[in-house]
Protein backbone atom coordinates (compact mmCIF):
# COMPACT_ATOMS: atom_id res chain seq x y z
CA UNK A 1 0.00 0.00 0.00
CA UNK A 2 1.21 3.52 -0.94
CA UNK A 3 2.14 6.26 1.60
CA UNK A 4 -0.26 9.31 1.99
CA UNK A 5 -0.30 12.24 3.83
CA UNK A 6 -2.45 12.31 7.51
CA UNK A 7 -3.95 15.57 8.44
CA UNK A 8 -4.34 16.27 12.41
CA UNK A 9 -5.08 19.68 12.55
CA UNK A 10 -5.10 23.37 10.88
CA UNK A 11 -2.76 26.37 12.74
CA UNK A 12 -1.76 29.65 11.18
CA UNK A 13 0.86 30.15 9.36
CA UNK A 14 2.46 33.11 11.04
CA UNK A 15 2.54 30.69 14.24
CA UNK A 16 3.98 27.31 12.73
CA UNK A 17 7.58 26.41 12.68
CA UNK A 18 9.60 24.67 10.15
CA UNK A 19 9.00 21.63 12.17
CA UNK A 20 8.04 19.40 15.13
CA UNK A 21 9.38 16.63 17.23
CA UNK A 22 6.24 14.59 17.63
CA UNK A 23 5.40 11.40 16.34
CA UNK A 24 2.06 10.45 14.40
CA UNK A 25 0.41 7.30 12.99
CA UNK A 26 2.88 4.85 12.30
CA UNK A 27 4.86 6.56 14.46
CA UNK A 28 6.00 8.75 11.51
CA UNK A 29 7.35 12.38 12.07
CA UNK A 30 4.90 14.95 12.28
CA UNK A 31 5.67 18.41 9.74
CA UNK A 32 3.97 21.13 9.03
CA UNK A 33 2.75 21.76 5.65
CA UNK A 34 1.65 25.31 4.87
CA UNK A 35 -0.51 26.94 2.62
CA UNK A 36 -0.75 30.71 2.39
CA UNK A 37 -1.83 31.58 5.93
CA UNK A 38 -2.81 27.87 6.83
CA UNK A 39 -0.58 25.21 7.66
CA UNK A 40 -1.82 21.76 7.93
CA UNK A 41 -0.15 19.34 10.32
CA UNK A 42 0.41 16.45 8.98
CA UNK A 43 2.50 12.82 8.89
CA UNK A 44 2.82 10.19 6.09
CA UNK A 45 0.64 7.48 6.49
CA UNK A 46 -0.45 4.47 4.53
CA UNK A 47 -3.45 4.45 2.57
CA UNK A 48 -6.18 3.04 3.52
CA UNK A 49 -9.40 3.46 5.67
CA UNK A 50 -8.36 3.77 9.38
CA UNK A 51 -10.41 2.05 11.86
CA UNK A 52 -10.68 3.53 15.35
CA UNK A 53 -8.19 1.59 17.31
CA UNK A 54 -7.72 2.73 20.67
CA UNK A 55 -4.33 3.14 19.70
CA UNK A 56 -4.37 4.80 16.45
CA UNK A 57 -7.06 7.24 18.12
CA UNK A 58 -4.76 8.26 21.32
CA UNK A 59 -1.84 8.76 18.62
CA UNK A 60 -4.20 11.25 16.77
CA UNK A 61 -5.56 12.97 19.86
CA UNK A 62 -1.74 13.40 21.66
CA UNK A 63 -0.34 15.14 18.66
CA UNK A 64 -3.61 17.59 18.87
CA UNK A 65 -2.90 17.66 22.21
CA UNK A 66 0.75 18.67 21.86
CA UNK A 67 -0.02 21.19 19.50
CA UNK A 68 -2.29 22.64 21.38
CA UNK A 69 -0.22 23.02 24.15
CA UNK A 70 1.00 26.07 21.94
CA UNK A 71 -1.39 26.76 19.22
CA UNK A 72 -4.96 27.62 18.39
CA UNK A 73 -5.83 24.38 16.25
CA UNK A 74 -8.41 23.70 14.18
CA UNK A 75 -8.77 20.15 14.24
CA UNK A 76 -9.49 17.71 11.53
CA UNK A 77 -11.44 14.69 12.05
CA UNK A 78 -9.73 11.28 13.00
CA UNK A 79 -9.06 9.03 9.40
CA UNK A 80 -8.62 12.00 7.29
CA UNK A 81 -5.25 10.21 4.74
CA UNK A 82 -4.72 12.36 1.25
CA UNK A 83 -3.03 10.76 -1.45
CA UNK A 84 -0.06 13.01 -1.23
CA UNK A 85 1.06 17.02 -0.56
CA UNK A 86 -0.33 18.21 -3.96
CA UNK A 87 -3.76 17.02 -2.99
CA UNK A 88 -3.72 18.12 0.52
CA UNK A 89 -2.55 21.42 -0.60
CA UNK A 90 -5.23 21.53 -3.70
CA UNK A 91 -8.08 20.98 -0.75
CA UNK A 92 -6.48 23.78 1.40
CA UNK A 93 -6.52 26.09 -1.61
CA UNK A 94 -10.27 24.77 -2.47
CA UNK A 95 -11.67 25.63 1.34
CA UNK A 96 -9.10 28.05 2.19
CA UNK A 97 -11.90 30.75 3.41
CA UNK A 98 -13.97 28.18 5.43
CA UNK A 99 -10.76 26.84 6.87
CA UNK A 100 -9.88 30.29 7.65
CA UNK A 101 -13.03 31.25 8.90
CA UNK A 102 -13.70 28.43 11.56
CA UNK A 103 -9.80 28.94 12.39
CA UNK A 104 -10.64 31.88 13.67
CA UNK A 105 -13.65 30.81 15.30
CA UNK A 106 -11.38 29.07 17.63
CA UNK A 107 -8.46 30.93 18.23
CA UNK A 108 -7.13 31.74 21.51
CA UNK A 109 -9.93 28.59 22.79
CA UNK A 110 -10.18 25.82 23.85
CA UNK A 111 -12.66 22.65 24.84
CA UNK A 112 -13.62 21.62 27.97
CA UNK A 113 -16.19 18.81 28.90
CA UNK A 114 -18.38 18.11 32.00
CA UNK A 115 -20.01 14.84 32.54
CA UNK A 116 -22.37 14.41 35.62
CA UNK A 117 -23.88 11.19 36.37
CA UNK A 118 -26.43 10.30 39.05
CA UNK A 119 -25.61 7.97 42.16
CA UNK A 120 -25.48 4.32 41.70
CA UNK A 121 -27.68 3.28 44.76
CA UNK A 122 -31.51 4.18 45.05
CA UNK A 123 -31.68 5.84 48.59
CA UNK A 124 -29.49 8.34 47.45
CA UNK A 125 -30.65 8.72 43.77
CA UNK A 126 -34.35 9.33 45.64
CA UNK A 127 -32.56 11.50 48.10
CA UNK A 128 -30.85 13.79 45.23
CA UNK A 129 -34.31 13.69 42.95
CA UNK A 130 -36.66 15.02 46.16
CA UNK A 131 -39.90 14.36 44.68
CA UNK A 132 -38.85 14.77 41.09
CA UNK A 133 -38.98 12.87 37.50
CA UNK A 134 -35.85 11.73 36.62
CA UNK A 135 -36.05 13.32 33.17
CA UNK A 136 -37.10 16.73 35.46
CA UNK A 137 -34.29 16.89 37.18
CA UNK A 138 -31.55 16.54 34.38
CA UNK A 139 -33.46 19.30 32.74
CA UNK A 140 -33.29 21.11 35.66
CA UNK A 141 -29.68 20.60 36.30
CA UNK A 142 -28.74 21.34 32.54
CA UNK A 143 -30.23 24.59 32.94
CA UNK A 144 -28.45 25.58 36.31
CA UNK A 145 -24.97 23.63 34.70
CA UNK A 146 -25.09 26.17 31.74
CA UNK A 147 -25.80 29.09 34.30
CA UNK A 148 -23.44 28.56 36.38
CA UNK A 149 -20.68 27.77 33.97
CA UNK A 150 -21.83 30.46 30.95
CA UNK A 151 -19.59 32.97 32.93
CA UNK A 152 -16.66 31.69 31.09
CA UNK A 153 -18.01 30.40 28.15
CA UNK A 154 -18.22 31.36 23.95
CA UNK A 155 -20.48 28.42 22.91
CA UNK A 156 -22.31 25.65 24.53
CA UNK A 157 -22.83 22.02 23.33
CA UNK A 158 -24.80 19.26 24.97
CA UNK A 159 -24.22 15.91 23.76
CA UNK A 160 -26.13 13.24 23.86
CA UNK A 161 -27.28 11.44 27.70
CA UNK A 162 -25.62 8.04 26.27
CA UNK A 163 -26.68 6.42 29.94
CA UNK A 164 -29.88 6.46 32.03
CA UNK A 165 -27.29 7.71 34.48
CA UNK A 166 -26.20 10.31 32.99
CA UNK A 167 -27.51 13.72 34.22
CA UNK A 168 -25.14 16.19 32.12
CA UNK A 169 -23.04 16.26 29.18
CA UNK A 170 -22.22 18.88 27.91
CA UNK A 171 -18.85 20.50 26.01
CA UNK A 172 -18.18 24.24 26.28
CA UNK A 173 -16.07 26.71 24.67
CA UNK A 174 -14.12 29.13 26.62
CA UNK A 175 -11.17 31.68 25.89
CA UNK A 176 -7.69 30.15 27.17
CA UNK A 177 -7.43 32.80 29.81
CA UNK A 178 -10.77 32.20 31.20
CA UNK A 179 -9.95 28.56 32.65
CA UNK A 180 -9.37 29.09 35.98
CA UNK A 181 -13.15 31.16 35.96
CA UNK A 182 -14.29 28.29 34.04
CA UNK A 183 -12.76 25.82 37.13
CA UNK A 184 -13.72 28.00 39.97
CA UNK A 185 -17.67 27.11 38.69
CA UNK A 186 -17.51 23.87 38.67
CA UNK A 187 -15.99 23.71 42.19
CA UNK A 188 -18.85 25.58 42.78
CA UNK A 189 -21.32 23.25 41.15
CA UNK A 190 -19.45 19.88 42.71
CA UNK A 191 -20.40 21.72 46.05
CA UNK A 192 -24.13 21.81 44.98
CA UNK A 193 -24.40 18.59 44.00
CA UNK A 194 -22.32 16.63 46.35
CA UNK A 195 -24.44 13.21 45.28
CA UNK A 196 -23.65 14.22 41.64
CA UNK A 197 -19.65 12.43 40.31
CA UNK A 198 -19.05 15.39 38.22
CA UNK A 199 -16.36 14.62 35.43
CA UNK A 200 -14.58 17.84 34.08
CA UNK A 201 -12.05 17.34 31.33
CA UNK A 202 -9.75 19.39 29.12
CA UNK A 203 -8.52 20.99 27.45
CA UNK A 204 -9.57 19.24 24.21
CA UNK A 205 -8.94 20.86 20.75
CA UNK A 206 -12.80 22.26 20.19
CA UNK A 207 -14.01 19.29 17.92
CA UNK A 208 -17.51 20.01 18.97
CA UNK A 209 -17.34 23.18 17.37
CA UNK A 210 -16.09 22.39 14.54
CA UNK A 211 -15.06 19.75 12.60
CA UNK A 212 -13.01 19.09 9.40
CA UNK A 213 -14.05 15.95 7.35
CA UNK A 214 -13.42 16.05 3.95
CA UNK A 215 -15.29 12.97 2.34
CA UNK A 216 -15.11 11.63 -1.77
CA UNK A 217 -12.36 10.42 -3.67
CA UNK A 218 -10.60 13.47 -4.34
CA UNK A 219 -8.27 12.56 -1.24
CA UNK B 1 -45.39 -28.72 -18.40
CA UNK B 2 -45.37 -30.67 -14.98
CA UNK B 3 -42.29 -28.66 -14.32
CA UNK B 4 -43.54 -25.55 -15.27
CA UNK B 5 -46.58 -26.21 -12.89
CA UNK B 6 -44.12 -27.45 -10.15
CA UNK B 7 -42.15 -23.92 -10.55
CA UNK B 8 -45.70 -22.10 -10.19
CA UNK B 9 -47.01 -23.63 -7.33
CA UNK B 10 -43.51 -22.67 -5.87
CA UNK B 11 -43.70 -19.12 -6.72
CA UNK B 12 -47.04 -18.74 -5.78
CA UNK B 13 -47.46 -20.30 -2.07
CA UNK B 14 -43.79 -21.36 -0.88
CA UNK B 15 -41.36 -18.53 -2.37
CA UNK B 16 -43.30 -15.42 -0.37
CA UNK B 17 -43.55 -17.25 2.83
CA UNK B 18 -39.87 -17.67 2.57
CA UNK B 19 -39.07 -14.50 1.56
CA UNK B 20 -41.27 -12.99 4.66
CA UNK B 21 -39.47 -15.40 6.75
CA UNK B 22 -35.95 -14.01 5.53
CA UNK B 23 -37.27 -10.32 6.17
CA UNK B 24 -38.23 -11.09 10.16
CA UNK B 25 -35.38 -13.23 10.46
CA UNK B 26 -33.43 -9.92 9.33
CA UNK B 27 -35.23 -7.72 11.53
CA UNK B 28 -34.58 -9.76 14.59
CA UNK B 29 -31.39 -9.55 13.99
CA UNK B 30 -31.26 -5.90 13.62
CA UNK B 31 -33.45 -5.77 16.93
CA UNK B 32 -30.76 -8.57 18.80
CA UNK B 33 -27.88 -6.15 17.71
CA UNK B 34 -28.84 -2.63 17.94
CA UNK B 35 -26.18 -0.56 16.53
CA UNK B 36 -27.07 2.95 18.47
CA UNK B 37 -27.41 0.60 21.75
CA UNK B 38 -24.28 -1.10 21.65
CA UNK B 39 -22.31 2.52 20.86
CA UNK B 40 -23.78 4.17 24.17
CA UNK B 41 -23.30 1.27 26.36
CA UNK B 42 -19.54 1.37 25.05
CA UNK B 43 -19.11 4.94 26.31
CA UNK B 44 -20.99 3.78 29.81
CA UNK B 45 -18.50 1.74 30.16
CA UNK B 46 -16.01 4.39 29.63
CA UNK B 47 -17.08 6.63 31.67
CA UNK B 48 -17.71 4.28 34.79
CA UNK B 49 -14.68 2.69 34.15
CA UNK B 50 -13.24 6.73 34.68
CA UNK B 51 -15.69 7.37 37.58
CA UNK B 52 -13.94 4.21 39.10
CA UNK B 53 -17.22 2.36 39.61
CA UNK B 54 -15.60 -0.60 36.84
CA UNK B 55 -12.42 -1.87 37.87
CA UNK B 56 -9.77 -2.34 34.50
CA UNK B 57 -10.70 -6.50 34.38
CA UNK B 58 -14.45 -5.40 34.70
CA UNK B 59 -14.08 -2.94 32.20
CA UNK B 60 -11.69 -4.96 29.28
CA UNK B 61 -14.39 -7.77 30.08
CA UNK B 62 -17.00 -5.96 29.09
CA UNK B 63 -15.39 -3.76 26.25
CA UNK B 64 -14.36 -7.02 24.88
CA UNK B 65 -18.16 -8.52 24.99
CA UNK B 66 -19.40 -4.92 23.60
CA UNK B 67 -17.13 -4.63 20.60
CA UNK B 68 -18.04 -8.58 19.12
CA UNK B 69 -21.69 -7.36 19.66
CA UNK B 70 -20.46 -3.88 17.79
CA UNK B 71 -19.19 -5.91 14.85
CA UNK B 72 -21.87 -7.88 14.44
CA UNK B 73 -24.48 -5.10 14.41
CA UNK B 74 -21.99 -3.50 11.95
CA UNK B 75 -22.67 -6.37 9.55
CA UNK B 76 -26.32 -6.33 10.31
CA UNK B 77 -26.93 -2.59 9.57
CA UNK B 78 -25.28 -3.29 6.25
CA UNK B 79 -27.86 -6.09 5.76
CA UNK B 80 -30.27 -4.34 2.53
CA UNK B 81 -33.53 -4.57 3.26
CA UNK B 82 -34.98 -1.82 1.62
CA UNK B 83 -35.49 -3.20 -1.90
CA UNK B 84 -37.58 -5.63 -0.72
CA UNK B 85 -39.71 -4.30 1.89
CA UNK B 86 -40.46 -1.26 -1.32
CA UNK B 87 -41.29 -4.84 -3.38
CA UNK B 88 -44.10 -5.89 -0.70
CA UNK B 89 -45.02 -2.33 -0.48
CA UNK B 90 -44.34 -2.19 3.05
CA UNK B 91 -42.11 1.45 2.64
CA UNK B 92 -39.63 2.02 5.50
Amino acid sequence: MSLGEYVYCIIASKDAPNEFNIKGIENNQVYPLKYKSLTAIVSQATMKEYEPTDENVEMHKNVELEILKQYSILPVAYGMVFKNRAVVLGTMKKVYATLWKNLKKVENKIELGIKAIAPKEKEELEKLLDGKSLEEFKKKCETEFIECLGEATVSVKKNKLFSERLICNQSFLIEKDKVNIFTENVGKLRKKFKSLKIQYTGPWPAHNFVNIRIMGGGR
Amino acid sequence: MVFILDDLVYTLTIKPWVFMMEIIYRHSLKEMYPLDKINDALKEDRLLYEFGELTTKEYKARKKGLMAKLEMAKKVSQMDLAPKLDILGIGG
